[in-house]
């Protein structure tokens, strides 16, 4: 180790359980994170300041106003540029010594073969069921342990799944039936990510160093509103998953992880590649914004009305009913409550909504003059 | 048997508290009385851990047990 790099580490490197070996286990260790927002700031932050030789940031997001009170990789200055890009700038000032590999696109299938096996260790920092399931499936098949972290409000549940043949997150939520409720939409205390983090990011550090005892085994529940923290103890249960994780790769790819909402027939979810089908062919449509008014970048095409998702259930007719009903927002979870309201006021209508949402669309489709300074 | 039910997430929000003292024989009856009580809880897809320990199985409970209501989270 250079004299710098021990100086730089020192007060880590003389506690007994670290050391030189350690420390060495540290700068060796490749670590994927995966979301640059509440959770994702805080893990690389530490990770980085601990000398975790190389990080790799997923993230295909842009900052907003609205993430600046809980992710602290992030400035003013930030607004409307890509997170990872972003995060991966901030995180090479703490320490210039480590490899940042950035992945400025969606976490899907194609890029979870592409990456996760060249790291030794995923840390979920996302903000959704769908890429928490493809993170424990590609986990499962590729024998990588993943530092789950999941805040809500003022509470947060974290865990090592999938560590030396450990529980995984089907063990605990065999399928994903579940509803979206993101930070966007509920609120979140800033600080909740913070502490969420860099417990994660500590559970990282633990496992390359070999140091404690992993937190696998126990989902650890965190209110910060009563402080109260405790565990609840989970069991490796194949039966529960077994049949319903791919059984390879090639199976993996061809997955859908997108949840099925059999209720939901009326709503039909399009990608980029459909929504410019759209547009070219059809004069005939709207796009409902279900933003806040205050997110960037805007949109850049015609026929947008802006309904923010609290304002739908008492603004809903105000929406013309013409062929094609386009619900966007930032990310694609808020579009899919917007458009199930929407349904229900409007039996018969059937709707789009955007997968992935705005964060996800072309240059040319959003306002650059909105974006401040993005690429 | 008299037990504590305490809640987490959204059911905790959509309760109105964090626990709730409940007289019952075992953790089937506790979710029929449960969700015919509180109807959003049909529709969620919870798990139930008694005594900090997660389980799949109608449990028998004892006087004293704890059983937590557990949503998922999704939020990053």
């Amino acid at each position: 180790m250079e004299a710098k790099d021990f100086l730089r580490y020192q007060r880590q490197i003389i506690l007994p359980e670290m050391g030189d070996t350690g420390q060495l286990k540290l700068q060796q260790a490749k670590v994927l994170v995966i979301g640059a927002g509440g959770l994702g700031c805080p893990v690389l932050q530490y990770l980085a300041a601990a000398g975790v030789g190389q990080i790799g940031i997923v993230d295909f997001d842009v900052v907003n106003l609205h993430n600046l009170h809980r992710q602290i990789l992030f400035n003013e200055s930030s607004i409307g540029k890509n997170k990872a890009h972003e995060a991966a700038s901030s995180i090479k000032k703490i320490n210039s010594k480590i490899r940042v590999e950035i992945f400025d696109t969606l976490f899907n299938n194609r890029l979870a073969i592409d990456i996760v096996n060249q790291y030794d260790i995923v840390v979920d920092c996302s903000d959704n069921f769908e890429t928490r399931y493809l993170i424990n499936d590609v986990c499962v098949l590729l024998n990588k342990p993943f530092v789950f972290g999941a805040i809500y409000r003022f509470e947060g549940q974290t865990t090592v799944f999938n560590f030396q043949n450990g529980p995984t997150y089907r063990c605990l939520f065999p399928q994903n039936k579940h509803t979206e409720i993101s930070c966007d939409e509920a609120g979140v205390i800033g600080v909740l990510p913070g502490i969420i983090g860099v417990l994660q990011a500590t559970e990282a550090i633990k496992i390359i160093t070999q140091i404690g005892e992993v937190l696998s085994g126990k989902l650890l529940l965190c209110d910060l509103k009563t402080m109260n923290f405790q565990h609840i103890k989970i069991e490796r249960n194949e039966s529960l998953w077994k049949h319903l994780i791919p059984s390879n790769m090639e199976e993996l790819m061809q997955r859908n992880y997108k949840i099925n909402c059999e209720t939901e027939d009326n709503i039909e979810e399009i990608d980029v590649n459909d929504l410019e089908n759209l547009l070219q062919s059809s004069k005939n449509y709207i796009i409902i914004d279900v933003r806040e008014r205050s997110e960037q970048p805007k949109l850049n095409m015609d026929s947008i009305l802006e309904i923010p998702l609290q304002e739908l259930e008492i603004k809903w007719n105000d929406i013309p009913l013409v062929e094609n009903i386009i619900f966007m927002c930032q990310k694609g979870n808020r579009s899919k409550a917007a458009a199930s309201i929407f349904v229900r006021k409007n039996n018969d209508k059937k709707v789009f909504t955007l997968a992935f949402g705005i964060a996800s669309l072309p240059q040319h489709l959003v306002n650059k003059n909105s974006e401040k300074g993005s690429k | 048997m008299e037990v504590k039910v305490i809640f987490f997430g959204v059911i905790k929000e959509k309760i109105g508290k964090d626990f709730s003292i409940v007289k019952v024989l075992d953790t089937n009856t506790l979710m029929n009385e449960f969700k015919t009580q509180y109807s959003f809880l049909n529709t969620l897809d919870f798990k139930l851990a008694v005594n900090q320990q997660l389980i799949f199985l109608n449990t028998i409970l004892n006087e004293g047990d704890e059983v937590a209501l557990l949503p998922p989270f999704s939020g990053g």
